[in-house]
């Protein structure tokens, strides 16, 4: 990565940054090196922060090992209304609910969620298509944690 | 020894816990509901589950989604800290179903100190003195007239399934009583689903005096000593001490041992707290706490003890270590609850904070979760900190009071800070003379 002069801004970075958002779908990210922030965020032009760490010391908490929590859900996320662990095909040998490109209407189950032994079916708010699955199967979600993107 | 303890509670208690916790080497989760995803403990500790949205019955009332974040989290015990479902024994027995470990006392012990009168009666049998009162429940009116009459008045009608304060009509005389059972009786139903009351002699000047109790799982028992805590407002504790102004050494260690050995005679574990009223020298039980108290830190500032690591080390099955003759009282403590309200009209103040600035030096302690740039959410209870001073003797605590709370900065929003340093102003105060109608009285409520 190109190095940077403190306070000017690495247009190359920057670029590539906002075509990461493109790909992903994210609405932001942020990336820092060495003394150099930057964050990119979607909506209305791209918005671009360098900014030098200040002086005094910042609350400096180790990152939380959580899921959805703190990341902004992506747009048409299905998130998770429960803690439990999501499975996206009704039993180990069977195809998955959904795979990326369907079309799915309102309704359509999309994955399970097991909490305390009980199966939760999550639905589909809105007809759509499948373009993202952010989980995988048998891992830990939390309240809130974005699952399926449902455009 | 746990490897990882899952902390079923927010604000300063669940820092608190985190701390003990850290201190041992183990592990922490931290649930949270989506209100509190900034909160110090959970940005401290080693995983954090969101559990819900902001509303406490979806959230940190969710006995599933707590259960669901220890599963798949994989803690092999439980800190409930206190309130929310700290004194919930149908989720202390699930958690132990699931062979998560419950730090706490035992679900039975839970359930029966929840219901009032059971309680009243187990810890009567255990030779604790208890208020002059009914036997048991109260079915109806005439019953409650003839009980008025034998006790004498003035009687509280108490909900059998409130404690805390709650649901507890006072009769002043015998033309009260009848609406005060049938309105106490109606309230209860509605709060709690349980409209069972009893009826005790209303105390006139007493003072709230409870006993700090810890036991292993071994039937080791020890009492850490007194706390006052009769400054109340509306039933809810603004600042407590130990020792209590009011006892000698003899009466301490009278009461101290009256309540340590019923809780041995009840197979009790773990923390607990056996509640008083105290008038003219007399100690009259009013209920059993079981879990740790808000003011526990007081106990620690006089006896060095680490409650919330004890009651982890007995949970994980190993012994007190120690007996009785081992506790040593020093000093003086005083703990004054800090709430995000309006010190005078006491209205409800979350917001973000701006500055913030706690005070420090010898003697003293700040237990909160509080940063600069937090907001304090308005979903939740408004106590945001905890000042508690220790000193040699009540005067030099009464001078560190003083002295921090005027150090105390908490910019952004209102909290009740003015209030205690008026407090510690007011000349009975500075007696120790005070019951438990004392701050009313000051408040202009009375």
């Amino acid at each position: 990565m190109a190095k940077n002069d403190q306070g000017s801004v690495d247009a190359a970075l920057v670029r590539q940054l906002a075509e990461l958002l493109d790909e992903t779908g994210l609405t932001e990210i942020e990336i820092g090196r060495g003394d150099m922030h930057v964050r990119v965020s979607k909506g209305g032009g791209q918005v671009v922060h360098a900014s030098v760490p200040s002086a005094g010391p910042a609350p400096a908490a180790p990152a939380a090992d959580a899921g959805g929590s703190g990341a902004a859900a992506p747009a048409g996320a299905v998130t998770s209304p429960m803690v439990g662990v999501v499975y996206l095909s009704p039993d180990p040998g069977s195809d998955a609910y959904v795979t990326v490109g369907d079309q799915v209407s309102e309704g359509d189950t999309l994955c399970l969620i097991e909490a305390m032994k009980v199966f939760n079916p999550i639905r589909s708010p809105r007809a759509g298509k499948v373009t993202r699955i952010l989980v995988n199967s048998g891992s830990p979600v939390e309240f809130g944690e974005a699952l399926i993107v449902v455009e | 020894m746990f490897d990882k303890v899952l902390i079923a509670n927010r604000g300063e208690i669940a820092l608190r816990i985190l701390r003990a916790c850290s201190e041992m080497g183990i592990q922490t989760v931290a649930v949270h509901s989506t209100a509190d995803e900034g909160a110090m403990h959970v940005r401290l500790a080693d995983e954090s589950v969101c559990i819900g949205p902001p509303s406490v019955r979806d959230s940190y009332l969710n006995t599933s989604a707590i259960l669901s974040a220890a599963l798949i989290s994989g803690a092999d015990a439980i800190h409930p800290g206190y309130g929310f479902l700290s004194e919930n024994a149908d989720f202390a027995a699930m958690v132990e179903e699931h062979e998560i470990t419950f730090i706490g006392p035992s679900p039975d012990h839970i359930r029966l100190m929840g219901d009032k009168i059971a309680a009243k009666a187990a810890v009567k049998a255990a030779g604790i003195p208890v208020v002059p009162g009914s036997d048991g429940g109260v079915a109806t009116k005439e019953e409650a007239l003839r009980l008025g009459k034998e006790i004498g008045y003035p009687v509280l009608v108490k909900a059998a399934a409130g404690g805390g304060g709650r649901g507890m009509k006072i009769a002043e005389t015998e033309d009260d009583m009848v609406e005060a059972f049938l309105t106490a009786r109606g309230e209860a139903e509605a709060a709690f689903g349980n409209g069972e009351v009893y009826i005790e002699k209303y105390l006139g000047q007493p003072r709230h005096i409870e006993i700090q109790l810890l036991a292993d799982n071994h039937g080791n028992v020890v009492h850490l000593g007194e706390r006052d805590c009769s400054l109340q407002r509306r039933h809810q504790k603004v600042l407590e001490e130990s020792p209590s102004p009011a006892l000698n050494r003899a009466e301490r260690e009278r009461i101290g041992e009256v309540a340590r050995a019923a809780a041995e005679k009840l197979g009790y574990r773990s923390a607990g707290t056996i509640e008083f009223l105290y008038e003219n020298g007399e100690f009259y039980f009013i209920e059993m706490n079981t879990r740790l108290q808000v003011e526990h830190p007081v106990t620690e500032m006089i006896t060095g003890l680490d409650l919330v690591r004890e009651m982890v080390r007995v949970a994980s099955g190993a012994p007190l270590g120690y007996e009785q003759k081992d506790i040593r009282f020093n000093g003086h403590s005083i703990e004054c609850r800090v709430n995000a309200e309006n010190p005078e009209t006491f209205a409800p103040s979350p917001g973000k904070i701006g500055d913030y600035h706690a005070p420090g030096g010898l003697g003293v302690r700040v237990d909160s979760a509080l940063y600069s740039g937090y907001t304090v959410p308005p979903y939740y209870d408004s106590m945001i900190a905890k000042l508690i001073v220790h000193g040699a003797n009540r005067n030099e605590c009464l001078m560190r009071l003083r002295r921090s709370l005027s150090e105390y900065v908490i910019d952004g929003i209102e909290t009740s800070i003015p209030l205690h340093q008026r407090l510690v102003e007011e000349p009975d105060f500075i007696d120790g003379a005070y019951d438990i109608h004392w701050l009313e009285r000051l408040l202009g409520m009375k």
